[in-house]
């Protein structure tokens, strides 16, 4: 687990699928030791951009990555009825260096433990998957793409309807990764919470609208080129954003 | 790309325009309708040797619809629209009975209402038979006497619709069951050179009791325990027959033209026996074959049973 | 003693009955086995279809004059080759591919069987199989069948196992998910062939699924359920054969019935417990857990 400074850079990505544009030209920066929001209203493409980010949609445009990937899916998007336990799913984190092997090092698995002590949940390494709570199968989900050791960490949504204190632990498990030299992506739909604990924003909408430290983004002017009437803006300044279903591409 | 995409959707439709060709290129094998003139009476029998029978009473008075084919096994056949079809416009109906063809029930109501229905083992008294659903051994064909008795039921029958052929019934009636006691005489001859202990007959289902009983055969028993194709041995049942073979010295089992010799070829194997599948048990032969017509089937049944007893 | 010895001993003296064993053996088995994918990963009704369509197969091939395995076969391969492909259009599931694909297959498989003259063996024998008919050859084909079987989940695995669990980290990880379904699916083809002969349609689904829910209610992590998966299937044929060897019950209703039993003494234990929990429970502390 060195820590090596990590690096992102995009350059005019952009995505069709299906015939349709999805995204368009985006380009941003993202430096070592940041945690970066992703933000847009519903089918801006912010998973679309994590997809393309980790190679399984096709793209055009540039990207120069330094460091290696981890990667926290949508909590939705996992089979949470499979029979595993905590434990075993950090470890299957580990199983693609092994390649044709079946077993695990101790090393491998003193590293899974280590990452599931990290989110708070060493107690609960053998209850199975489908018995533990929505926010602790997400940080399960967070241990595990610590014990891959990549340093740019994409996620998904990764703090979306689990209790606080979960959202806590993942926000300061990340942070510690940053403070160390990792770069972490997020998409996430909560404004209020990004401009709390991100130091910078990418706000799409199919096109990057903006992109930059929290105070260039967090503006109404910028906000409303995304988020269109689904933004409310109250006389002293507050705004609310009216966002419907969670359904992204 | 785009070729890729279809693919998949091509493939599935090129497996079903397949089905499609071969199932306009097939003739439906059921329907054996007669050319008929302006006046025949319109009938449907179920079994091939009742539509052989009602050929041989009703002559050329009557268009035969058959329902079975060499290649239907009347113990599970499933009926299709065209067998609803035969039936909307016939004036006889003809079963078997003792629960051959009980899927008939089902269609009956496709039948005008004034259609004489004949079941062709009515006032014959049955083997009986241990089996579920069955009042008796359903197989009565394969006796000659009685298979005249199932001929003289047609005829009433027959008569019923068509008051007018009643004599030319009667006379058909007479003539055919003439020859199926020629025809019973030809079998006693042809079994005549072989004892009677070693007459000994394993099929694959029991369909020969009345045979056995009217020729003095004797079954030593079935691979599927039943009067019917539709059950399953155990192999209990199984390694009983495998024993009994072995010790009675039959060195033949007979499977049917209709019936898959899976089980048969393994149960010969064991017991050190040959299969042998040109019986007509349940169903005639195909046209041009020898087992087309039922004298024909049953002289060939006969004929392969002497030819195997001899070799032993 | 002697006599217990010598009532597990009889079955043995029969040659059906030992090509039987062989047969449930590496059929049951690698039918129970594959069944643990097909039930995590929600294909219950897959093995069922597959069985349906492959009654085109054999229509086709028996029209054709070909093996009639080889037809079941090839059509049932098209088939899935077909459903993951169309399955891969984002509008459709592969799932939704062919709950539409199967039924329209087999629809057809039973009018062709109607109208192709000569079909024979009525749709009932293919229905039903018969365990105690099979051949040494179709013993060599089951055990082709499991050693292909094995060696796949020897090489992939790890991998379909976390594509069963989670999709969207095995692309991330560059696994080539389109190709391991496929895989699957193709051996879960060829297993449902082989046990199709032995046990016929309406058995087979009950061999793919039953050992698979059984071993479900008592394992909590996914290998341990495979290898219990396997053995009660294997148990399933083989009480299946002494009960048929001592009893008068068709063979293949026997192992159906064994399986069943087996499953519902599962879920009694299970309820017993009180919750649908495993039968056994682990309390690991801070120590390394065990693999």
């Amino acid at each position: 687990m060195s820590p090596r400074a990590a690096g992102l850079e995009v350059r005019g990505l952009s995505v069709r699928l299906g015939g349709r544009s999805v995204l368009e030209d985006v380009s941003f920066k993202a430096p070592a030791g940041a945690l970066v929001g992703v933000l847009g209203p519903n089918g801006a493409g912010k998973t679309t951009l994590l997809r393309a980010l980790l190679g399984v949609v096709p793209f055009s445009g540039e990207v120069d990555m330094t460091g290696e990937i981890a990667y926290v899916p949508q909590s939705g998007s996992v089979n949470s009825s499979f029979p595993i336990d905590a434990f075993g799913v950090v470890a299957m984190a580990r199983y693609p260096r092994r390649r044709w092997g079946w077993r695990l090092t101790s090393a491998d698995r003193a590293l899974a433990l280590a990452m599931l002590d990290e989110v708070g949940l060493a107690a609960e390494a053998r209850r199975p998957f489908d018995e533990l709570s929505g926010g602790q199968r997400q940080r399960v989900l967070v241990a595990r793409a610590l014990a891959q050791e990549g340093d740019v960490l994409l996620l998904d949504e990764p703090l979306a309807g689990i209790d606080l204190p979960s959202q806590e632990t993942i926000l300061d498990v990340i942070a510690a990764r940053c403070r160390r030299g990792a770069l972490a992506l997020m998409t996430t739909h909560d404004l209020a919470q990004a401009a709390r604990v991100c130091q910078r924003l990418v706000l799409l909408d199919r096109v990057l609208i903006a992109e930059g430290p929290n105070e260039e983004v967090m503006r109404t002017d910028v906000l409303r080129r995304a988020y269109g009437t689904s933004l409310l803006v109250i006389d002293d300044g507050a705004v609310i954003v009216n966002d419907g279903a969670h359904h992204d591409h | 790309m785009r070729i890729r995409r279809l693919f998949p959707y091509l493939a599935v439709g090129a497996v079903l325009t397949v089905v499609a060709l071969f199932a306009s290129a097939c003739d439906s094998s059921d329907d054996t309708g007669d050319t008929s003139g302006a006046e025949t009476i319109p009938l449907v029998a179920t079994t091939m040797q009742l539509q052989d029978f009602a050929r041989q009473v009703g002559g050329d008075r009557v268009s035969v619809a058959g329902i079975l084919g060499p290649s239907d096994e009347p113990h599970e056949y499933e009926p299709t629209p065209d067998d609803a079809d035969a039936l909307s416009s016939a004036r006889v109906v003809i079963e078997n009975g003792a629960n051959l063809d009980e899927w008939l029930s089902d269609l009956q109501a496709n039948a005008p209402d004034d259609a004489v229905r004949v079941t062709a083992v009515e006032g014959i008294a049955l083997l009986p038979t241990e089996e579920e659903g069955f009042p008796g051994d359903p197989h009565v064909w394969h006796d000659p006497t009685l298979a005249g008795q199932m001929i003289d039921n047609i005829a009433a029958g027959l008569s019923e619709a068509d008051p007018d052929g009643a004599d030319i019934y009667a006379a058909n009636a007479d003539r055919y069951k003439a020859e199926l006691q020629e025809m019973a005489a030809t079998i006693e001859g042809i079994f005549a050179p072989i004892p009677v202990e070693r007459r000994l007959l394993v099929t694959s289902h029991d369909a020969f009791g009345y045979f056995a009983r009217a020729y003095r055969v004797t079954q030593v028993g079935t691979v599927l325990p039943s009067v019917t194709t539709e059950t399953e041995p155990s192999a209990k049942q199984i390694q009983a027959l495998i024993n009994e073979i072995r010790e009675s010295g039959v060195t033949v089992i007979f499977t049917e033209e209709a019936v898959d010799p899976r089980l048969e070829r393994q149960v010969a194997k064991e017991a050190g026996a040959t299969v042998n599948a040109s019986l007509y048990a349940d169903v005639l032969g195909e046209p041009g074959s020898e087992g087309e017509t039922f004298i024909g089937a049953e002289l060939a049944n006969a004929r392969a049973m002497a030819e195997a007893w001899s070799a032993s | 003693m002697g006599a217990a010895l010598e009532w597990l001993a009889d079955p043995w003296t029969s040659g059906i009955l030992r090509r039987a064993f062989a047969e449930v053996t590496l059929a049951g088995g690698t039918c129970g086995a594959l069944g643990c994918f097909v039930v995590v990963r929600g294909l219950a009704f897959l093995s069922e279809s597959m069985a349906h369509t492959m009654l085109l197969g054999v229509v086709l091939a028996f029209a054709l004059g070909a093996p009639v395995l080889a037809g079941a076969g090839i059509v049932a391969g098209l088939t899935v080759v077909a459903a993951v492909a169309i399955g891969s259009d984002r509008r459709l599931s592969f799932d939704t591919a062919m709950g539409v694909l199967l039924p329209a297959l087999f629809g057809a498989a039973v009018a062709a069987a109607a109208l192709v003259e000569g079909y024979r063996g009525r749709l009932a024998d293919a229905l039903f199989g018969s365990i105690l008919g099979v051949t040494t050859t179709d013993v060599a084909l089951a055990g082709g069948v499991a050693l292909g079987v094995g060696v796949t989940l020897g090489l992939f695995g790890r991998r379909l196992e976390l594509v069963a669990f989670d999709r969207a980290l095995a692309e991330a990880l560059g696994y080539r998910v389109k190709a391991l379904d496929l895989l699957l699916l193709l051996a879960v083809t060829l297993a449902v062939v082989v046990a199709l002969r032995a046990v016929g349609n309406v058995l087979v689904t009950a061999l793919v699924l039953g050992p698979a829910l059984t071993a479900r209610l008592v394992c909590r992590r996914f290998w341990p359920m495979v290898a219990v998966a396997t053995g009660v299937a294997v148990l399933c044929g083989v009480v299946g054969l002494y009960t048929t060897w001592y009893v008068e019950v068709g063979a293949g209703a026997a192992i159906v019935l064994t399986t069943t039993v087996l499953f519902m003494l599962a879920g009694a234990l299970s309820w017993l417990r009180g919750t649908h929990r495993p039968l056994h429970a682990r309390a690991i502390r801070g120590s390394l857990p065990p693999e």
